[in-house]
Order: structure tokens, then C-alpha cells, then sequence
């Protein structure tokens, strides 16, 4: 086997790369007929019809046939859903779990759980003035903006009276953000050891980051800690949101 | 009638996309329930997403309209006397309630001071609940009130609004929900007393080195550009291409101050709601929501789709499309389609999409099929909706008469009976007990099979390992199959079948070799007029089968090939190697077919050439490892075209996951431009 060239030639009139020295030339002789499951097979000038048997196409249907299906008119019907594989077994499903927080007077405190069927993108770039990180033994598990909280807004008025231009803003004592857990981590058992961590954005917007770092110390001079649940607990949940709770996480 | 939810925007799971719930106030069953749909589709589908960016990205979003039916209509209503301070609610008494049994509670004042509305006693658990019975997740809450009146009231995720608002007003609050980005307006006569913003679009730096969006300001443009109150360009007159929201400087006036903060744009959508994001703006949102709509420029298509004679592109991405139009030099978005196009075909991510002049106009129609994402197999033909988009216009089901789809069914587009209007050959050689070829014409509308070919074909045992190619090999203005066999037989076979419209017939078989070409079950075979004699002919590749690699040109004789040139290792200017892989062009627009070669394989670096027909002979060309900006991988990807109109096929659009562009290549190979990520044409800058 020949050094492969590195580069290719300026050369028009280069000589041919010999990729496989153990391969011949093209010549003008036929090329002699390899086996097939010991056999040569030729195709025939004028093939046969095929043998009966197998999986067959319905006949092209004459002109006129009644039967055949006329292309569809709008307005169509949706196009019909793969059925589901009843096999799958219902564990290997993706979910996750949202869990609704309430923040009020640096307290934070957990209002429900709901589980949610299909993936989860758990990471968000942390944009506006807050963001949460769950956090699992150490390792954060999911993270994201807690956009335009802590404030209402009365929207502009099109035609303002004097003072009046522009939004309104009215701190509220409370706010509320959701957090997204992977099913992997949303056992009732796994939630108590779950840490709810919100920060202030000092700097901001800090880039999505999908490692199991905790933002604290992956962003620590953008980020200030400003409020913490360490453990979920199902019982301390609002007594009307326990039971669904409980259901979601089973 | 009882509570209902109608999901109106379908991306995608809801954990994988930002899920945008709306519920209404005050409306009850019957005609109220219609004045609440028509305005959220006023609002959110024909207005926030149906312009400029969030149309671009409604990929990324999911809407879930709740349709709660209040037992009074409309919603309740509270009158304050302000005691002439209407900026102080402090001091405001109320003159009059008038409270209505409604779904949520609202009360709407009216009361720029109060937020214009209010919640009631019980609010906030009949929201809550509404939303956990309704809505799988959410992430933004739009709450229509029934009232006629302007207003609004933001934050924390949700925007209540009563019917008087308009789109612009919500994509405004919109920006701040998603994109995290601040109101650029001036309501504050006074001056700014903090320090650096965290929002990308506010600014005290006035530092063009390190100012925060530097990256989109041109050097041209003086900086500060504009000073004073809610300045517009004050550094002397501006450009006469100066676009005011598009251009990008430092004006002072923001954030709701007037004085001692920047933003970049005269006059951004998160000033005055009507404009377009600007660019800082537009930036931001794209790259919040790049995750969420999950696009790559892996699956690009081109084609001519107005018939201005410059080929534009398609791009899919698991249940969408987009439509960007070429204007020679650069792309744009004119359409953008999730979950269906109307008429209906609704995407999945394994639609397969065959570019081709369906009906003759001159504009190219798009061939949709799907054999694995549904319960059974659907072809979709769309055509220009009249307004730069899609619409389908033909459907089938299962089957059209005579042909039955199955999951691996091949398609070819040719005009096989030369009326102007792109047929469809289709073949199947795995689902059958023997392979089957069918020959289905285009009405302009639709298909129709005019023949169809059981197990063999004239002169031809069809086999599962058949390969195809179009081509009009006798000049006769229909379009013929050329089918190759090298693996399924003792020896590899050629076939040319001469279309006359309605069937097909053997014109020439080569057995084992054609003229001076030994064939070898490698052959590699692209089907183009080469000398322009308005046959089409045959370029066969082998860099597999022998010692070094084979490159021919067989010229059509109208019912068989003759050897024109056969180049054994070097094509004059390219060096052939096993892994090169061949496009059909016309480079130089002579009518003679070309070709564009690639190797990212067998050498130190990556090669793109052009190979040159004068009707006899080859004469090649390549850069190496760089088009201009364009960094030659192993997971490119090419689509020859014409984007700029010239005539011929002498473009390339190059894509693969993140990037895409468009390279030219008269007089030589050049990059014309470059996208990341989006395709987006900046003023001045880029978004990498």
C-alpha cells in the first residue's frame, strides 16, 4: 500500500492515485461472472411472469371501476395517528414533573405537583432578573428564568394623560414560578432530598448550560441566592394539592 | 356546552417547547364564546404569530386556548374617582362595582393606576384551577376579559387584557415574557440613576469596544448616535439608508428614562409596539428560543417556488417548514408553517419532499411523502397558496388507484410524456413478493397511474437492488428511465427505457459492459446532457472497484451510448479518489451538463471542484478546505441551484447542522453568504 497523498496536485496533467494495488485495472476484457449462492445468474432477454405466490399489489383497476378510490376533496379528514406500541411498558414513557412555587417575603414554598407526559428540555437560558436551580445530591438536575416576576405592569396607555406615559409598575408581595423535574428525580422519596435554589441575575443574560454544575459555582459573579426549599415534602404542600401530588408522583 | 380546551398551536411535547395558555373572562356559551375565539386568533394566530419574528418561530411555541364559560356576560366592572391624581392609586376611592358571576373574577376598572383591572376574592384559585384541569403545562398566561375597553395588566407570566388591545401591543409584552427584553421607551422625563442593566437591549456603556451589542453597529456610525431626551440620530444627519429600526447605534432615552441610558435602535417594537424587534432585540429572542424550536439546516431543499427564475430554499424540521425566497445574493423568510399547511398536510419529521414543476407555471410544487409516521402511507402534493406559501392541493391516502404505498417506495420526478408538467415515477422492490414500477402522470392537481409494471419491466427482471435515474436519452422532450442493477446478478446490468408517454420500452440493455466501461456493481451514474445536443447522457463514476478511480462520459445516441471520454485516475485539474461524490450542474449555463465534485475523505483536507463540460472533455478546478468563510467538513451537504438567476445550475447551497451557505461559482468557487443557526440578513453584523 502506497503513503496516501496529502494534498492534491495542481497538476493537470497529474498521474492517477492508485488507491487499492491488489484491485486491477479497467481493461476491455468482460468482466467474468461472480457467483451468487454458487450459481451464475444472467438476466433473461425477455423475462417471464413472476412465479404465484407471495404479497401482491391489487390489480390496476380498469377505467370506469367503481371500486377504486377517488382521490380525496378537501375538506380533508386529519391524517390518522400511528397506533401506540402496547408493549411499552409505561415506566419507559418520558414524563416529568412541574412544580409550582410560590415566593413570598424571601419564603418559598411548593403549591403543586402535576406530572406532565413527553420530554423535557429541564434547562433554560437564566435571562430577566431571577432564575431557579433543582439540585440533587449536589448536581443540578434542572435550571431556568423566573422572567418578569415580583411586579405588576399596567400596560401603556395609547392616549396617556400627563404622567400617565408608559407602563405602571406595582410590586406585588408575592410571585410564582414553575420548576421542571425530569421523572427520573420525582419520587416522593427522591423530592425530600430535592433543593429548590432561586437567584437575582446580577449580570445576566448567563448562557444555557446543560452539565450537572450547580449555577452557583459555575456562575458565581453573575449569580446571588436570594431564596431555598431544601427537600419537597408532600405533607407540607397546600392540603387541597396533596392528593393530585401524590398522583403525579407515583 | 361545557368548558373545552382547543389546542390552536401544536409544536411540539409541551416540556420541549414554551406553552402559552389562554383562558377568557366573562364570555358565556353561545355568540360570546365566538368573540372570544375570533379575538385570541386576532390576537395571538393572525397577529403575534403571524408577523415578522414570531411567525419566524412559532416552531417553538405551543397554544392552548381554554374556552370557560361564565355564567354572566361580560366581565365585572369597577369605576374609581382618582381625585385628579391619576398616577397616585393611593388616594382613589370606588364610585361603583357591578360584579358578574364569571369563570375567573376579573374586574375590569379601567384604571391605568390600578392596572387597569383587578382580581377578585376567589381569582386566583378558579385561574389555577382552571389552568391544572385545562392545560398540560404553561409557561405564559394570556387572559382575555370581555370588556370593549383598552388595557392591560402584565407580569409574572401572564398578560390580562380586555378586548380593546391589539397584536403589537402583546408582541411588545411578548418580547418581555419570552426574550427577557426591556422596554425601550422614554415615558420618564428624567435621567437614569442606576448602574448597568441586565437586559441585552439597555446600555449606559458608551464604549464602542466593549459595548454590549458592538457586534451590530457599523463603523461608520458614531457613537453615542443619538443624545439628548429619547434621542433619535443627532450626530449629525443620518444615512440616507438609515433604517430606524433596523440600524443599529446608541440613542440615550430607555428603559423608561429619557435621559442617561441607551438603546440600539431609534425606534425597536419595545418602544413603540408596531415596528419589528430590532436586531438586538430579534438576537435575543431567536437565541432564548433556538432550544425550543430545535431547527437544524440538515433537511434543505431548492427549488424556484414563485418561478422568478432564482431558486429559493425549503427547510424542514419535524412538524415545519419554512420558505426562505432568494433575491440573488441573500435569503428570506416568506413562509413559515407548523404542524400543517392548509388543506390539509400536516408534517412529520419523516416526510420526504420531492422539489419539481407539478402544473407547468413555471413554479416549482412540492411532493410530500410519508410511509412511517402515520397509520398508513400519505402523499401530499403543495402548491403556491397566491401569497408566497403553500397550500395542499392533492392528497392520497393509502393508495391512488392502481398503486399501493408502501414504506419504502421510491419516487423520481420526470416528465415522461413531455406535456411540460413533472410526473412521478414510483418503485418498490422490498415490500412485495416482486418489485413494482409505477408511472404516474400529473394532471397539475394530481396523479394519476397511467402504467404500471409487475416484476419486470420490457426487457428487464426487476430486482429489489434496481437503481434509477431520468433522463431524455433521444431527445424527444419526454423524460427516460435508465435503471442500473450491480449487486443482484452474476454481472452488473444497464438499462435504457424510452418513455413514449404512456409506457415504457427497452431501447438498449448493456450486459456486463457498456462501451469501453466495464461495469462494476459500484458504478455511480449521473444522468445529464453533457455535449448539449438535447439528449441526455452518461456520467458513470467507479472509485471502489478497480486500482485507481474512474470517471466516464458516454455519449446518447438516441437508443444507445457510445464511450466520448473515458478518464482513468485524473480528470485535467482533479486528481479522482474512491470517495469523491459527484453533483449535476451547469456551471458556465451553456447546456451542458457539469458537475460540482467533493472529497472530504481521502485527502489531508476537504476538496469542492467543478468539472467543466465542453461536450467532448473535462477541465476541473477546486479550493481547498475553505469557501471563503465556509469551513469544508465531512458533514456538508449540496444542493446545486441557481439562487441568483443566472441561468443554468451554477450554485450550491451547502448546509449541515448548524450552518448554511450559498456558494457561487462563476467565476470561481465563492461564498456568497453564511447563516448560523437562523437565517436572518443584518444591517450590519451577524449572530455568531
Amino acid at each position: 500500500m502506497k503513503t496516501p497523498q496529502q494534498h492534491m496536485s495542481s497538476d493537470p496533467d497529474a498521474p492517477a492515485i492508485v488507491e487499492d494495488d491488489g484491485q486491477p485495472m479497467m481493461s476491455d476484457q468482460p468482466v467474468p461472472p461472480r457467483r451468487i449462492s454458487g450459481k451464475v445468474l444472467r438476466m433473461p432477454e425477455e423475462p417471464g411472469a413472476p412465479k404465484s405466490g407471495g404479497k401482491r399489489m391489487d390489480p390496476v383497476p380498469k377505467r370506469g371501476d367503481s371500486k377504486s378510490p377517488a382521490r380525496r376533496r378537501s375538506p380533508l379528514p386529519d391524517q390518522e395517528p400511528a397506533a401506540q406500541s402496547r408493549r411499552r411498558d409505561q415506566a419507559e414513557a418520558p414524563g416529568y414533573v412541574r412544580v409550582r412555587v410560590r415566593a413570598h417575603g424571601g419564603e418559598l414554598s411548593v403549591q403543586d405537583i402535576r406530572h406532565v407526559d413527553g420530554p423535557l428540555l429541564a434547562h433554560d437560558e437564566l435571562h430577566g432578573d431571577l432564575a431557579y436551580e433543582a439540585a440533587l445530591g449536589g448536581k443540578r438536575v434542572s435550571s431556568g428564568a423566573i422572567p418578569d416576576a415580583g411586579t405588576r405592569r399596567s400596560f401603556p396607555s395609547p392616549d396617556p394623560a400627563p404622567g400617565q406615559e408608559g407602563h405602571h409598575f406595582t410590586p406585588t408581595p408575592s410571585y410564582e414560578f414553575v420548576v421542571r423535574l425530569p421523572k427520573e428525580v420525582a419520587s416522593e422519596q427522591t423530592l425530600r432530598r430535592v433543593n429548590i435554589a432561586v437567584y437575582r441575575i446580577k449580570e445576566g443574560p448567563v448562557p444555557r448550560t446543560e452539565g450537572p454544575e450547580l449555577l452557583a459555582e459555575r456562575f458565581p459573579a453573575q449569580l446571588r441566592e436570594v431564596g431555598r426549599i431544601d427537600g419537597i415534602r408532600i405533607d407540607d404542600l397546600p392540603k387541597s394539592a396533596q392528593a393530585a401530588a401524590r398522583r403525579a408522583l407515583r | 356546552m361545557p368548558d373545552s380546551m382547543t389546542q390552536i398551536l401544536a409544536s411540539g411535547p409541551p416540556g420541549t417547547k414554551l406553552n402559552i395558555a389562554v383562558l377568557g373572562d366573562g364570555f358565556a356559551a353561545g355568540a360570546d364564546q365566538t368573540i372570544y375565539n375570533d379575538k385570541v386568533q386576532q390576537l395571538l394566530l393572525d397577529g403575534v404569530f403571524g408577523h415578522d419574528y414570531f411567525y419566524e418561530d412559532a416552531q417553538a411555541f405551543n397554544i392552548y386556548r381554554v374556552n370557560l364559560l361564565s355564567n354572566q356576560s361580560p366581565v365585572s366592572t369597577r369605576e374609581y374617582d382618582e381625585h385628579g391624581t391619576p398616577t397616585d392609586p393611593s388616594d382613589d376611592t370606588i364610585v361603583s362595582t357591578e360584579l358578574r358571576d364569571t369563570a375567573l373574577g376579573y374586574i375590569f376598572s379601567g384604571s391605568w393606576a390600578h392596572c387597569w383591572l383587578e382580581a377578585g376574592a376567589n381569582t386566583g384559585t378558579l385561574v389555577s384551577n382552571a389552568l391544572n384541569t385545562w392545560v398540560p403545562d404553561y409557561d405564559l398566561v394570556l387572559i382575555i376579559l370581555n370588556d370593549p375597553r383598552y388595557g392591560g395588566c402584565g407580569g409574572g407570566g401572564f398578560q390580562i387584557v380586555p378586548l380593546g388591545v391589539d397584536w403589537t401591543v402583546m408582541a411588545h409584552e411578548f418580547g418581555h415574557g419570552t426574550g427577557g427584553v426591556a422596554d425601550e421607551y422614554c415615558a420618564n422625563p428624567g435621567s437614569y440613576p442606576g448602574g448597568e442593566p441586565g437586559s441585552v437591549n439597555l446600555t449606559v456603556n458608551t464604549n464602542r469596544a466593549t459595548l454590549k451589542w458592538g457586534n451590530f453597529v457599523a463603523p461608520t456610525t458614531p457613537l453615542p448616535t443619538g443624545t439628548g431626551a429619547c434621542a433619535g440620530y443627532t450626530a449629525g444627519p443620518s444615512p440616507a439608508t438609515w433604517d430606524d429600526d433596523q440600524d443599529v447605534g446608541l440613542f440615550e432615552g430607555g428603559g423608561t428614562w429619557s435621559l442617561g441610558i441607551y438603546r440600539p435602535v431609534i425606534n425597536c417594537r419595545m418602544r413603540s409596539n408596531a415596528p419589528p424587534y430590532c436586531p438586538v432585540c430579534y438576537t435575543q429572542m431567536k437565541r432564548r428560543m433556538d432550544q425550543y424550536t430545535q431547527r437544524t439546516f440538515l433537511k434543505s431543499y431548492v427549488g424556484d417556488f414563485n418561478g422568478d427564475g432564482r431558486d429559493d430554499l425549503l427547510v424542514h424540521n419535524d412538524n415545519s417548514i419554512i420558505l426562505y425566497r432568494s433575491d440573488g445574493a441573500s435569503l428570506d423568510l416568506v413562509f413559515s408553517a407548523v404542524e400543517r399547511v392548509p388543506g390539509s398536510w400536516q408534517f412529520k419529521p419523516d416526510d420526504q419532499f420531492y422539489i419539481a414543476d407539478v402544473n407547468g407555471d413555471g413554479k416549482d410544487e412540492v411532493v410530500v411523502y410519508n410511509s412511517t409516521n402515520w397509520a398508513f402511507e400519505y402523499l401530499g402534493l403543495l402548491a403556491d397558496d397566491g401569497a408566497g406559501g403553500l397550500r395542499l392541493i392533492a392528497r392520497y391516502d393509502d393508495a391512488l388507484p392502481g398503486w399501493q404505498f408502501q414504506r419504502d417506495d421510491r419516487f423520481y420526478v420526470a416528465d415522461f410524456n413531455g406535456d411540460g408538467r413533472k410526473d412521478l415515477i414510483v418503485f418498490n422492490g422490498d415490500n412485495w413478493a416482486f418489485p413494482y414500477l409505477g408511472m404516474l402522470r400529473s394532471s397539475g392537481t394530481g396523479f394519476s397511474i397511467v402504467r404500471r409494471y409487475d416484476a419486470n419491466l420490457p426487457g428487464w427482471q426487476m430486482r429489489p437492488g434496481d437503481e434509477h435515474a431520468i433522463g431524455d436519452f433521444n431527445g424527444n422532450g419526454r423524460d427516460d428511465l435508465w435503471v442500473f442493477n450491480g449487486n443482484d446478478w452474476s454481472i452488473p446490468y444497464l438499462g435504457m427505457l424510452r418513455s413514449n408517454g404512456t409506457a415504457l420500452h427497452m431501447a438498449h440493455r448493456y450486459d456486463g459492459a457498456m462501451p469501453d466501461w466495464q461495469m462494476r456493481p459500484n458504478d455511480r451514474h449521473y444522468v445529464g446532457d453533457f455535449d448539449g445536443d438535447g439528449k441526455a447522457d452518461l456520467y458513470v463514476f467507479n472509485g471502489d472497484d478497480w486500482s485507481i478511480a474512474y470517471l466516464g462520459m458516454l455519449s446518447a445516441q438516441g437508443n444507445h451510448l457510445t464511450m466520448t471520454k473515458r478518464y482513468d485516475g485524473t480528470v485535467p485539474g482533479w486528481q479522482m479518489r474512491r470517495h469523491d461524490h459527484h453533483y449535476l450542474a451547469d456551471i458556465d449555463n451553456n447546456g451542458k451538463a457539469d458537475l460540482f465534485v467533493y472529497n472530504s475523505a481521502d485527502w489531508y483536507s476537504e476538496y469542492l471542484g467543478t468539472m467543466i463540460s465542453n461536450g467532448t472533455a473535462l477541465t476541473a478546478s477546486w479550493v481547498v478546505d475553505w469557501v471563503g468563510e465556509w469551513n469544508l467538513g465531512p458533514v456538508d451537504r449540496f444542493e446545486p441551484c441557481d439562487f441568483e438567476g443566472a441561468g443554468g445550475r451554477r450554485d450550491l447551497i451547502v448546509h449541515n447542522q448548524d450552518w448554511l451557505g450559498m456558494i457561487k461559482a462563476t467565476p470561481g468557487l465563492s461564498l456568497q453568504r453564511l447563516y448560523y443557526r437562523w437565517i436572518h440578513n443584518y444591517h450590519y453584523g451577524r449572530n455568531w
